[in-house]
């Protein structure tokens, strides 16, 4: 009697057969689907001296990923296959090789959610816990263990995860212990659903435990954080406030203390037809958050604590200074104010236009000595220090001028105290003032050409930039675009070089290629006491998506 | 319901007592050194450290302050090397003119992705932690702590003949062999200066910078290249074997020679880990 | 003959499971409403008529722009074929307390949903945004574009017309 894998032949026939038929009725209802989606990302690096950029010996440098997601009803499954082959200029070179890091099994039905293997969640806003990926910063602390979302009825929502994290192609030495519940009271009690006050109260608690082999501190194996949060939704009223607590973590970035953390976030909204308002402020007190107490830079975070600003979307303001959160001590506030100018009306025109107003500043925290060294220090709760680390202001105005001619126009007041932000020394603050003028004209049916010019203008660090770009497209498919970056204002008059890029692009449905060749400009990269430097690039650069 | 929210209850509980609040102490004692202070030749594994560091790079002297706890800690049990790579070992401006790069830590940094990673950091013993070979700074005494107790696998025993006249070095080194081992292994003899007095970029203090900051056991080159070569054989070692070898290097007249120590060390071929070191004065 | 009856069926049973298919059920993914209310995505429905699923954000200038040209035209869309879209903002909690402020005041009409886990873009393999779907009357996806280019609402407006015609929209 034959066998195939230790059972008999006629065994496995039968299955087979059972299978095929259970297909088939599988079919009317609901057969398994594969998706997924595949992207590539690979650069060809030429030398380039005048702009400081490295010799790549291996030349060519490729970043590669592939999702297959398979469902089957209440069933699904997934693997995430990733190559750095070598990894790119810019990204952490630990991403070093193959291999799949990511995979994962569901079962899902009305009540209750089972994930085993790679996930990623969230709980509130994320201020102690949240593992996501952002595939263009090599950000991805997806959690690998077990998670269960349970609904035991409509209106109460409850998650618990026991994991560790990833860190490169391994996992980090913590194990993440987290628990979650929020209420929906209007959803919860039937006689409240109909009232205009929604309210909406959750908490969670989160626990990382890490062995001490530390020979010179008693270090605490098991740190804990918890986090309360309560939204009230009013008509045209928000209310949201979240606040955390973390008890004693001593790790690399807080210098070993032994002090607790607090974190407190208030957001208030008001929206109605044609106006939008929004005030927020925040508090970050020793919050860094992380599965491996040893970590710094981008390693290891457990907690997501989000920048207090605007986050802007043009070349020169998003990506020159931008603001990173400081989670040992901040704080912030941000107010912004969205209005439509009705259309008809004399300010507004034919179509109407829109105004954009928005102002953020932050600064430190105070910081008071304390008797006992180890414990860190005291920093009273509602005040900030003078020192500022960042100020905002931008007003921007969209207004579409014909059926053709659309325009966009911003400025925007800069204060950027690049010492503190970047984790560096002899910079200073950096002030400056920004303008950005977007001009799109339609000059057919499907083709469109838009001129973009941005300037920045300021007396420190590399001095003032001009930037203007020009784009040509083609509905629905294709594009071409041409950008020049001028650091005019350099003090130094060898370094004011023009960065050219050209780009193309092709999209058909779900996929899309691009390619880049040009001149990349430089930058230090500084997260939490590690700094990195991003160096200049000049070659050309290819990227295919596909989501199929 | 009742039970899963009992369940529930129950987690909660569990999860609020799974922190520890420590009230203190927060330093251990004296660590766990027994072989402190002891002058007779007690054969004991030293561990190789390895901080990759630039003048410029203001988080730096950290490590370096971490690198001197953990040698107070164990004493002659670490064999240091700094080893100055990358974009924060180039010489820039006046005051950071020094150039402390070498061949041998570049080829080193471009193996090991060191400064790419973000300095400051490191490598103990070369050794893959969870896949990881770089390691931050404030994680080197645990990780050094893993190795103190264990018993060494060899014993290199390096003497130095230094002419200060014509500055030439010969060094004659016997490995002696303790336990049997299966792999190859490579010997490289490393040069370190220590205490160079230049400019270091320090965030912490109020300047940015301590411009008379002495930079200590920098690697300044190797005797036999960044790998060194194979020792013996190559085919596996016996308990009791002994090998010999030696090399010759000219001491540049730029490199202050009271200063200067022959790192000798012996890794596996193949994973590069490394399994004993030895820190020679040459006078 | 055993051989060759198990490959037959083993041939069979594998051809039977549907791999890569044209048409697909959105995946059941618990989504937020503005008012903080959880909405499964299978609860989403339109009469039988079209819907489109646009996955956007706040920061995404091609995103905004394309909400805002359709928004322009929606009640032309609406009142002709009766499609209805659905708006998912992938915006994280930096930005998601922004999105209510932001839809009011650029006056858009369209049900807008928050996706702060990133559940429902990864089920449905979402790369980059903007990233958009078509659902036919049996809500089934049946089309999908990536980016946005002045004009491609026209194409959408066109493709929708045919879902009402009943006709089948797969290809270009």
């Amino acid at each position: 009697m034959r066998t195939i894998f230790s059972l008999k032949s006629e065994v496995v026939l039968c299955f087979i057969f059972f299978l095929s038929i259970s297909e088939s009725f599988a079919q009317q209802q609901n057969a398994g689907e594969l998706h997924g989606n595949f992207q590539l990302d690979a650069q060809y690096y030429n030398k380039d001296s005048l702009i400081g950029a490295p010799v790549v010996p291996e030349k060519v440098l490729t970043n590669g990923f592939m999702n297959l997601w398979y469902t089957r009803g209440a069933f699904s499954a997934g693997i995430r296959y990733e190559s750095y082959l070598n990894v790119m200029q810019g990204f952490d070179p630990r991403y070093r090789g193959t291999g799949v890091p990511f995979r994962f099994a569901s079962y899902q039905n009305e009540q209750l959610e089972a994930t085993v293997g790679n996930f990623y969640e969230q709980f509130g806003g994320g201020l102690i816990l949240r593992a996501y990926e952002e595939r263009g910063l090599g950000y991805d602390n997806a959690f690998e263990g077990v998670r269960v979302r349970y609904q035991p009825v409509k209106g109460l929502y409850l998650k618990g995860l026991i994991a560790r994290q990833r860190t490169f192609f391994s996992l980090s030495p913590g194990i993440v212990r987290g628990f979650d519940g929020e209420i929906n009271f209007n959803e919860l009690i039937s006689s409240l659903a109909d009232k205009k006050t929604a309210v909406i109260i959750g908490g969670s608690i989160v626990s990382r435990f890490q062995t001490d082999q530390d020979p010179i501190y008693n270090l605490p194996e098991n740190v804990g954080a918890f986090e309360g949060r309560m939204n009230i939704i009013r008509g045209k009223f928000n209310l949201l406030a979240e606040y955390g607590y973390k008890y004693n973590d001593p790790n690399a970035t807080n210098g070993f203390i032994y002090k607790e953390g607090q974190a407190l976030s208030i957001t208030s909204t008001y929206s109605t037809k044609g106006f939008g308002l929004l005030l927020a402020a925040k508090r970050l007190d020793n919050f860094d958050f992380r599965s491996d107490r040893t970590a710094a830079g981008i390693g290891a975070n457990i907690n997501f604590l989000p920048a207090l600003t605007r986050q802007h979307t043009y070349n020169l303001p998003a990506t020159i200074y931008p603001y990173a959160t400081q989670p040992n001590g901040e704080m912030g506030f941000q107010a912004e104010m969205t209005y439509k100018i009705k259309k008809g009306s004399k300010l507004g025109g034919k179509y109407g236009t829109e105004v954009t107003v928005n102002f953020s500043g932050t600064n430190g925290i105070i910081k008071r000595s304390v008797d006992n060294d180890t414990l860190g220090y005291s920093s009273p709760f509602l005040k900030a220090s003078k020192e500022m680390f960042f100020r905002d202001f931008h007003i921007e105005i969209h207004k579409k001028i014909n059926a053709n001619l659309k325009v966009n126009l911003m400025y925007l007041n800069w204060v950027y105290n690049k010492d503190v932000v970047q984790g560096l020394a002899g910079f200073g603050t950096i002030y400056a003032n920004m303008g950005v003028l977007d001009i799109s004209y339609k000059l057919a049916k499907r083709h469109t050409i838009r001129l973009e010019t941005q300037a920045l203008f300021t007396k420190q660090d590399m001095g003032s930039w001009a930037m203007a770009l020009l784009e040509y497209t083609f509905s629905p498919s294709w594009f071409v675009a041409v950008l020049d970056q001028y650091n005019y204002g350099n003090s130094n008059e060898t370094l004011r070089i023009h960065y050219v890029t050209g780009n193309t692009g092709y999209n058909y449905k779900g996929n899309r290629i691009m390619l880049q060749y040009g001149r990349q400009r430089a930058g230090i990269f500084c997260v939490g006491g590690v700094c990195r430097n991003v160096p200049a690039s000049n070659g050309l650069s290819i990227s295919i998506l596909s989501s199929f | 319901m009742k039970i899963k929210l009992l369940t529930a209850i129950t987690a909660t509980i569990i999860l609020l007592n799974g922190c520890d609040k420590i009230e203190g102490p927060y330093g251990n004692a004296a660590g766990n050194n027994q072989n402190s202070g002891d002058t007779s030749e007690t054969i004991l594994r030293k561990i190789l450290v390895e901080d990759f560091t630039g003048h410029t790079c203001g988080n730096c002297p950290r490590a370096a302050e971490s690198l001197g706890q953990i040698e107070n800690l164990y004493g002659d049990q670490i064999v240091a090397i700094a080893i100055h790579a990358g974009f924060f070992a180039e010489p820039t401006g006046a005051f950071f003119s020094e150039d402390y790069r070498t061949s041998v830590g570049n080829d080193l940094d471009q193996a090991f992705g060191n400064s790419a990673a973000g300095l400051p950091n490191g490598l103990i013993n070369r050794k893959e932690y969870d896949g990881q070979s770089i390691i931050q700074h404030t994680d080197w005494a645990s990780k050094t702590s893993e190795w103190i107790n264990l018993p060494p696998d060899l014993v290199i025993r390096t003497v130095p003949q230094y002419n200060p006249a014509t500055r030439e070095l010969e060094i004659s080194v016997n490995t002696t062999i303790l336990q049997n081992i299966e792999e190859s292994l490579n010997i490289v003899y490393y040069l370190t200066e220590d205490s160079i007095q230049s400019a270091q970029k320090d965030y912490s203090l109020a300047a940015q910078y301590e411009p008379n900051y002495y930079h200590r056991h920098v690697l300044r080159g190797s005797m036999n290249g960044a790998w060194g070569n194979v020792l013996g054989e190559g085919i596996g070692y016996t308990a009791n074997q002994e090998l010999n070898s030696n090399a010759s290097f000219t001491i540049p007249s730029t490199w202050n020679a009271s200063k200067i120590a022959v790192v000798t060390i012996v890794y596996k071929t193949g994973n590069k880990e490394v399994i004993q070191a030895e820190e020679t004065k040459i006078q | 003959m055993k051989i060759l009856t198990l490959s037959l069926l083993l041939l069979v049973s594998f051809s039977k499971a549907q791999v890569i298919d044209n048409k697909r059920p959105m995946p059941a993914v618990d989504l937020k409403s503005l008012e903080g209310a959880v909405v499964n995505t299978s609860t989403f429905d339109n009469n039988d008529a079209p819907i489109v699923i646009s996955f956007w954000a706040t920061w995404c200038k091609p995103c905004v722009t394309e909400l805002t040209n359709i928004a322009e035209v929606y009640e032309e869309w609406q009142k002709e074929t009766g499609v209805k879209i659905i708006a998912i903002s992938i915006d994280d909690a930096r930005n998601q307390s922004k999105v209510a402020p932001f839809v009011n005041g650029k006056g858009w009409d369209y049900e807008v949903y928050l996706d702060p886990n990133a559940d429902l873009k990864r089920a449905m393999n979402v790369n980059l945004v903007p990233h958009t779907f078509l659902l036919d009357k049996d809500n089934q996806i049946v089309w999908q574009h990536n980016s946005y280019a002045e004009g491609d609402e026209e194409h959408l407006f066109e493709l929708i017309k045919k879902l009402v015609a009943g006709q089948e929209v797969s290809e270009k």
